[in-house]
């Protein structure tokens, strides 16, 4: 069992790495609005134009 | 069909006479004006026209028509320092966009901006529709960037520097960090707890159970400290206040559990408790955490009364025109106002003639015709005609600041009403700190060893979790139920005064009625060679040369290329005249069109309820008109339902008594007040509210605000302006009464709901409380039964999320869903 000694506080390091990665979520306004993204995807169809901005990702392959 | 009638931008229905049209993808679309066909084809070209796939359909209230301004203005030193942040080459400002209702416009405005040569960053909040956009100052201007939003079809509102600092962000950002703290450590917590309670029963190595112990504590430590504090914060405030709320045992409680079970993992002796710590925490900063987001959605035009005056005013100085910042405008100043301003300043005309929509103020739905020397106020809104006007008063004199002062006013003259579980729970903090305090003294002298462990066990299983856990659960679970049937709880307490209420006032403009003007009725007194119909499309034809609000009610019955008019004349005040087949005709006020045919003003009898527009040729006169305005559609079985369900309603109006009294008949209300001043329509719900009557109020308009304020409960329709909506206790979104309704449906569910909570509060604390005090419950126990009874009374509030719809609101989502299929195929 003293493997536990080992994997808990790993566990522990991953939980504050969660937490401080969700804590830059925050900050960095990502939860700010939670129903435009969900669109945004079923939006970026091929009407876009042809200069493309940098901070949407590239739209996804339709599903047909 | 509705969409060949409607602008494919914003809506509005098509005006008459030659049709605008943009060719969007090839396909020719209808366009009211040139503003629309405008933005129109600048999105279409932009490659954005996704927009017009996905958005809602636009409401016809929402003004989409875009505004021309000078925005060159907002390059100039007074405008700029007020809006603009610069620094290291950036340019920040925060941006209200109006005109934003759905996720497509938020889309929309993304892209539209991310076009623009120059911008760092853009990001709009759809719920306070407020953006801020970041940009390299060399390379685009303020005016360029606004005129660049106005450009895709919105109005850009700057907000001051200072009004910037948007706390209700801050706030969101803390709680949901403090929330995810609390679950991500809870959940350790809860899997050390797991294995500390196995290593009870079967047995555990002591090194590794002081281990887990000590990690436990480790862990407990964030949530204790950084989710539990805005808990402990509220009870000392509470405390500081002498009113000791539910925070109070919720502090005590985890405190007390946190330090004993430090005590014990540090001594090494002794039950531990960190799981009912994380657990509470969680469950308590979850349901805190979904009441403050119910709360934050419609509360964000609370500021909004300044922002309808315009930035910019147009000053004339020795016959020469400026624009130049509303600041700078001083008494006495002559200004220029031209149709769609806003009157930015009381003050008096000197010369010209306006037709204002005055609505913001007094509420009357009819724009008010002002003729030189006569007072004109700052918020109206001018719909034709251009004038010259002499400054009186600016700013915070204006009588629209002085609306805005006693909202504030009447905001704070508001009695506290506590909801049913606050009244209980008041006193269940008390009984909780005193059985526990006898409990320690009583064990004190039974045995001294076994006091703290039987206070501990006595304050956890008694914690008041069900009822601080499940009353706001309930709360919240409602809220999100009536945000998705429309109806947007500003202040949690309308649940209650819902139940409780028996008196429901009605204001009519925009409430019980749609709120702008339709033909009522044709009455026909000469012209009988033509079908009602054909004499409605005569007159939309020859209206379309005309600007006045009356015309307005007319284009809905325009029937293109059927009715051709020439030579129009347009005679303020009176009508047009117009040249129809060959035929002379006339339309507007009686004495003008009777004159044509020389006519004696044989006047049928008229109601006075609604205005009157006569059409005529030389023959005399044709056909009478009556314009009003009409109830809503499902106004009529609104009020039947709210009377089944045990209301009274009363209509009080700031209108005419014929019009109120013909309105009241029609719905069957028995009670109504016509004529009614802000003032007067205080008076009588404070004369209601001192009979002890619970009073609900419905309306809309920043007139209403004060009367919205001063009810018990006020529900504001979305028809009406922003700051109805920050003085109302409740929003409804639907262009329904129906949401009302429904409303008052889920509002009994809930208090039946949190009964059934405080009930089983009841009997659980009875059972367990005796248990505790006896000493018969270890606190693992208390902990255990605890969360079960907080796992049953949250379960049991978070069905009203899911169950159906109350049975009054079926027949109203029928209703509702009418109209909104029918734009569907637009």
């Amino acid at each position: 069992m003293s493997i536990l000694y080992l994997l808990i506080p790993l566990g522990l390091l991953l939980l504050a790495i969660a937490v401080a990665a969700f804590f830059w979520a925050v900050r960095s306004g990502q939860f700010d609005d939670l129903e435009t993204p969900a669109m945004s995807v079923l939006m970026d169809d091929d009407t876009k134009p042809a200069k493309e901005n940098r901070r949407t990702k590239p739209p996804p392959e339709s599903p047909r | 069909m509705e969409g060949s009638r409607n602008c494919y931008h914003c809506g509005e229905s098509l005006p008459t006479g030659a049709p605008i049209v943009a060719k969007l993808k090839g396909v020719d679309l209808p366009m009211c004006c040139i503003g629309c066909k405008a933005v129109a084809e600048f999105i279409d070209s932009s490659g954005l026209s996704a927009f017009y796939s996905f958005r809602d359909n636009p409401d016809p209230e929402l003004d989409l028509t875009p505004i021309e301004t000078d925005w060159a203005q907002y390059d100039g030193d007074a405008l700029q320092n007020r809006y603009v942040h610069n620094e290291a080459g950036l340019s920040e400002a925060t941006v209200d966009i109006g005109g934003m209702y759905c996720s497509a416009c938020v889309w929309l405005f993304d892209n539209g901006l991310k076009q623009l040569d120059g911008i760092e960053s853009a990001s709009v909040s759809p719920a306070t529709r407020r953006a801020v956009i970041r940009w390299r100052t060399d390379s685009l201007s303020f005016g360029e960037l606004l005129h660049a939003i106005s450009r895709i079809g919105f109005k850009p509102l700057p907000v001051a520097a200072g009004q910037a600092a948007d706390e209700k962000d801050t706030e969101y950002r803390l709680a949901l960090k403090r929330l995810i703290v609390a679950a991500a450590a809870g959940m350790q917590v809860m899997m050390f707890a797991v294995a500390l309670y196995a290593g009870d029963y079967f047995g555990i190595e002591g090194g590794v159970e002081q281990f887990l112990r000590l990690v436990s504590l480790l862990v407990t430590m964030p949530i204790v400290f950084y989710s539990a504090r805005p808990f402990f914060t509220g009870a000392w405030r509470g405390l500081r206040a002498r009113s000791p709320g539910m925070d109070l045992p919720v502090s005590i409680a985890i405190f007390a559990a946190f330090v004993a079970s430090t005590y014990a993992t540090l001594t090494g002796h002794g039950a531990i408790y960190f799981d009912s710590v994380a657990m509470f925490v969680f469950f308590l900063s979850a349901t805190r955490f979904l009441e403050m987001r119910a709360r934050h959605r419609s509360d964000d035009h609370a500021l909004a009364l300044a922002r309808l005056l315009p930035d910019t005013a147009t000053r004339i100085t020795g016959g020469h025109r400026e624009t130049i910042a509303l600041d700078y405008i001083c008494a006495d100043d002559i200004l220029s106002i031209r149709p769609g301003d806003v009157v930015p300043v009381d003050g008096e005309l000197l010369s010209g003639d306006l037709s204002v929509d005055e609505s913001m103020l007094t509420g009357e739905s009819m724009p008010i015709r002002r003729e030189s020397g006569q007072p004109v106020f700052a918020g109206g809104i001018v719909r034709a005609g251009s004038a010259t006007v002499r400054v009186i008063r600016t700013g915070a004199s204006t009588s629209l600041a002085e609306i805005g002062r006693m909202l504030e006013r009447a905001k704070a003259d508001r009695p506290p009403i506590a909801l049913l579980a606050d009244r209980v729970s008041g006193y269940f903090v008390v009984a909780v700190l005193g059985i526990t305090s006898v409990a320690v003294v009583a064990w004190y002298y039974i045995d001294p060893g076994r006091s703290f462990e039987v206070a501990l066990a006595t304050l956890v299983v008694t914690c008041p979790c069900a009822l601080a856990l499940a009353t706001p659960a309930a709360i919240a679970a409602a809220t999100a139920r009536l945000a998705r049937s429309g109806f947007l709880l500003v202040r949690s307490r309308v649940l209650d005064v819902l139940t409780r209420a028996r008196t429901i006032i009605f204001d009519k403009t925009g409430t019980l009625t749609e709120g702008r003007p339709v033909v009522l009725r044709t009455r026909i007194l000469s012209g009988l060679r033509f079908a009602d119909n054909d004499l409605l499309a005569l007159a939309a034809a020859i209206e379309t040369a005309s600007e006045h609000v009356l015309a307005r009610a007319f284009a809905a019955h325009y029937v293109p290329g059927r009715y051709l008019p020439t030579d129009v004349k347009l005679v303020p005040g009176c009508g047009v005249q117009a040249t129809v087949d060959g035929h002379c005709y006339r339309i507007g006020e009686a004495g003008f069109v009777s004159n044509l045919g020389r006519a004696e003003i044989d006047r049928p009898s008229t109601q006075d309820s609604n205005s009157e527009v006569f059409l005529g040729d030389r023959s005399g006169l044709l056909a009478c008109f009556e314009i009003g305005d009409n109830l809503r559609a499902d106004a009529a079985s609104s009020i039947r339902s709210l009377r089944e369900m045990g209301f009274r309603p009363v209509i009080a109006s700031g209108d005419r008594e014929s019009v109120v009294s013909r309105c009241a008949d029609l719905l069957g209300i028995e009670e109504w007040h016509a004529g009614l001043s802000p003032e007067r329509k205080l008076e009588l719900i404070r004369s209601l509210r001192s009979r002890g009557e619970a009073v609900v109020m419905v309306g809309d308009g920043i007139n209403d605000a004060p009367v919205l304020a001063a009810a018990d409960a006020s529900i504001a329709l979305d028809a009406g302006t922003a700051l109805a909506r920050a003085s109302a206790d409740a929003v409804s979104l639907g262009r329904s009464l129906g949401t009302v309704v429904t409303a008052v449906g889920i509002a009994q569910e809930t208090r039946k709901v949190i009964r059934q909570n405080i009930a089983w509060a009841i009997v659980y604390n009875i059972t367990a409380v005796p248990l505790a005090v006896c000493g018969l419950l270890a606190p693992w126990m208390a902990a255990l039964g605890m969360s079960m009874s907080s796992f049953i009374v949250v379960l049991n509030a978070l069905r009203l999320h899911r169950s159906r719809p109350a049975k009054h609101s079926a027949r109203y989502r029928r209703a509702q869903d009418e109209p909104v299929s029918k734009a569907a195929t637009t």
